[in-house]
């Protein structure tokens, strides 16, 4: 007995989608001759483009589904994923990021710790990042399989192994640009297949004031329950927020996560690389429109036994409903054939898309940080294409490795939050310290980036054994009893700010490169940009203003 | 304010040019298609009989939102055709 059952129209919808990406790949394999091709899409792309695929890189099925259940638990606080949880980090990369990143010609974040630093701050970046992203893609597929038999009652092999036969299939013949065009037919899928749920679910409970109206307090409001952290359902203070999730985690994710980045780098210039990041700003500033709606309108459901709604029992804490399923059912309750086969496509393209946006991002990682800059230095463009590749179909094999182990140990899904704050906050730092301060030294960076990365680690197991004294938890994240998403939050904190002061003492102590070697990595030995020379709404600036103004004013629409 | 770098491709990121010497079609051209074929089998999808009964089934979303996705997907589809009636104009 499954869920959902599929009509013939819905699988037709399924089919015409693989059909879709495969053919993409084919057609687009024709315009990559070369590594820069494959691993940067040619660099052709506009900021629309490249904008809609910055976002989708982001925008898997695991969050989607992830975030309508979290909803269920937090409320509106998942809105903070969305806005001060993203959108300050993405203008402030548009704006102040870019212009180093673009500019040197890299192929990928760790590309800017070498020039900036050395070879083994690279080196120790992709390892970790290559690692993150096997482990991402992994549990993304697993993912996938786990919700497809739940609903659907899919075997597991088979759509694992189709859906990355066909990924690696798209990916190797088009490489990041097969990945571009897939992410953004996803994005589309997302708000076709999707939003209705929401608009139905509000349509069913009678408008969004009455939606809003039956929720307690402590969901229903961004900020005005963040004075104490036992207000809300996070148990989560707004200096958690601000700082962990505002600036840490954030700005740690979306201006060092290569997976991301590497979606500006496919653009035809400088403006477009800018804009990037802030056209996507204003589409991540909807997604709540999805999904915060439709969590709240299943939580709704939820409560009025007479709506007849309940979610599916979670497959791995008896007991437990899974919150993971809300959205999967409300597709069953509000959708026909033929939008069924639109929502399931959705998903999957989701899934699917969350999986390649890593597999790409690998294939560009392996082989310029890794193979490139340690086994075979003087490899050829073609053979780096080769490479490129070879990795891509590498790639894909570990992630179902990995996918087959999270099925075997499914707790190591309980990692994926924390793999952020271990990988991504430390780096922030560092980032940032190398951006804007030319002190910052090459062993200050290293020695940091490790104190930062095992700080946070060692916070997160004392936390999950136990070990963590309660006067140190509380000192440490502000509440006796944090979350775990609160922790996240913490974890993420220390771990940026150890990184800060590591690199900063070490940098005060050995010798800095000269200004020569650091001219255009380093603010203040480079020229001032001249945005003016472009008409005034085609100005970056202007945009990323626009998008301030749009984000304050959600946050005190819904404070 | 921000800052540009002046610095262009330091020896170790240099890269090769693109060989590919036209451009593939418009990405809106493919994302048009796909919408379009699959506004129309949504709202087919409406008239086809099922057993199946859903909430709110008597508004008919299959019907208008499969209207919504077409008529979106032609937009894109029109956008996508422009731009590659521009590209091959721009070769010729």
């Amino acid at each position: 007995m499954t869920l959902i059952s599929l009509a013939w129209i819905d699988w037709l919808i399924i089919l015409l989608y693989f059909v879709a990406i495969i053919s993409i790949g084919l057609y687009l394999r024709k315009y990559t001759k070369t590594g820069e091709d494959f691993f940067l899409a040619g660099r052709r792309n506009s900021g629309w483009v490249a904008g809609l695929a910055f976002l989708s890189a982001n925008l898997g099925a695991l969050e989607i589904l992830g975030w309508t259940g979290g909803t269920m638990k937090y409320g509106m606080f998942v809105a903070h994923f969305y806005w001060i949880g993203a959108i300050p980090a993405m203008l402030f990369l548009g704006l102040y990021m870019m212009p180093f990143y673009y500019s040197s010609r890299i192929h990928s974040v760790p590309g800017y710790l070498k020039l900036r630093f050395d070879e083994r701050t690279r080196v120790l970046n992709a390892v970790s990042f290559a690692v993150m992203t096997l482990l991402m893609s992994g549990i993304n597929l697993y993912l996938m399989a786990l919700v497809f038999r739940t609903i659907l009652g899919w075997n597991w092999n088979v759509s694992m192994l189709v859906s990355a036969a066909a990924i690696g299939c798209y990916i190797t013949l088009g490489g990041l640009m097969s990945a571009i065009f897939t992410e953004i037919v996803q994005f589309f899928l997302i708000w076709f297949g999707l939003f209705l749920v929401s608009i139905l679910g509000v349509i069913e409970l009678g408008g969004v004031k009455a939606v809003f109206s039956a929720l307690p307090t402590t969901m229903s409001h961004l900020w005005s329950t963040t004075n104490a952290a036992s207000n809300n359902e996070m148990h989560v203070t707004w200096a958690g927020i601000v700082m962990g999730l505002g600036f840490v985690l954030s700005f740690g994710y979306w201006t060092t996560d290569f997976l991301v980045v590497q979606r500006a780098f496919s653009s035809k210039d400088l403006r477009s690389a800018r804009l990037t990041p802030i056209i996507a700003s204003f589409f991540k500033m909807l997604l709540p429109f999805i999904v915060v709606v439709a969590g709240l309108v299943a939580y709704r459901l939820s409560q009025d036994p007479a709506a007849h709604f309940a979610l599916l029992p979670h497959p791995d804490k008896p007991g437990e409903a899974w919150n993971d399923t809300a959205l999967p059912m409300l597709i069953a309750r509000y959708y026909p054939p033929g939008l069924v086969g639109l929502g399931i496509t959705a998903l999957l393209a989701g899934f699917m898309a969350g999986q390649a946006g890593n597999v790409s991002a690998f294939n560009t990682v392996w082989t310029y940080d890794i193979y490139k800059a340690v086994i075979k230095r003087d490899a050829s463009d073609s053979h780096l294409l080769w490479m490129g590749r070879v990795a891509t179909v590498v790639g894909v094999v570990l992630s179902l490795g990995t996918a087959y182990l999270a099925m075997q140990f499914n707790t190591i899904m309980d990692y994926i939050q924390a793999i952020f704050s271990w990988v991504n906050a430390p780096l922030f730092a560092t980032m940032m310290l190398g951006m804007f301060w030319r002190r910052t030294t090459s062993a200050g960076a290293f020695f940091g980036l490790i104190c930062g990365m095992v700080s946070s680690f060692a916070i997160f197991i004392s936390f999950k054994l136990s070990l963590m004294p309660v006067f140190l938890a509380r000192w440490l994240t502000w509440s006796a009893q944090p979350s775990e998403m609160a922790r996240n939050m913490w974890q993420a904190i220390w771990a940026w700010l150890i990184c800060f002061v590591v690199t900063v003492l070490i940098s005060l102590r050995t010798k800095p490169k000269s200004d020569a070697e650091l001219e255009g990595l380093v603010k203040g030995l480079t020229p001032t940009a001249d945005d003016t020379a472009v008409g005034f709404l085609r100005r970056p600036a202007v945009w990323a203003g626009a998008a301030l103004v749009a984000l304050v004013a959600l946050n005190i629409y819904f404070w | 304010m921000t800052s540009e770098p002046k610095k262009a491709e330091p020896a170790d990121a240099a890269v090769a040019p693109s060989a590919a010497q036209s451009e593939p079609a418009s990405i809106w051209l493919f994302v048009g298609i796909i919408l379009c074929i699959y506004g129309v089998l949504v709202v087919l999808s409406d008239f086809l009989p099922h057993s199946h009964t859903t909430v709110l089934a008597e508004i008919r979303p299959a019907l208008w939102w499969g209207a919504i996705t077409t008529a979106c997907g032609a937009v894109l589809l029109g956008i996508g055709l422009r731009q590659l009636k521009e590209g091959r104009k721009s070769k010729g």
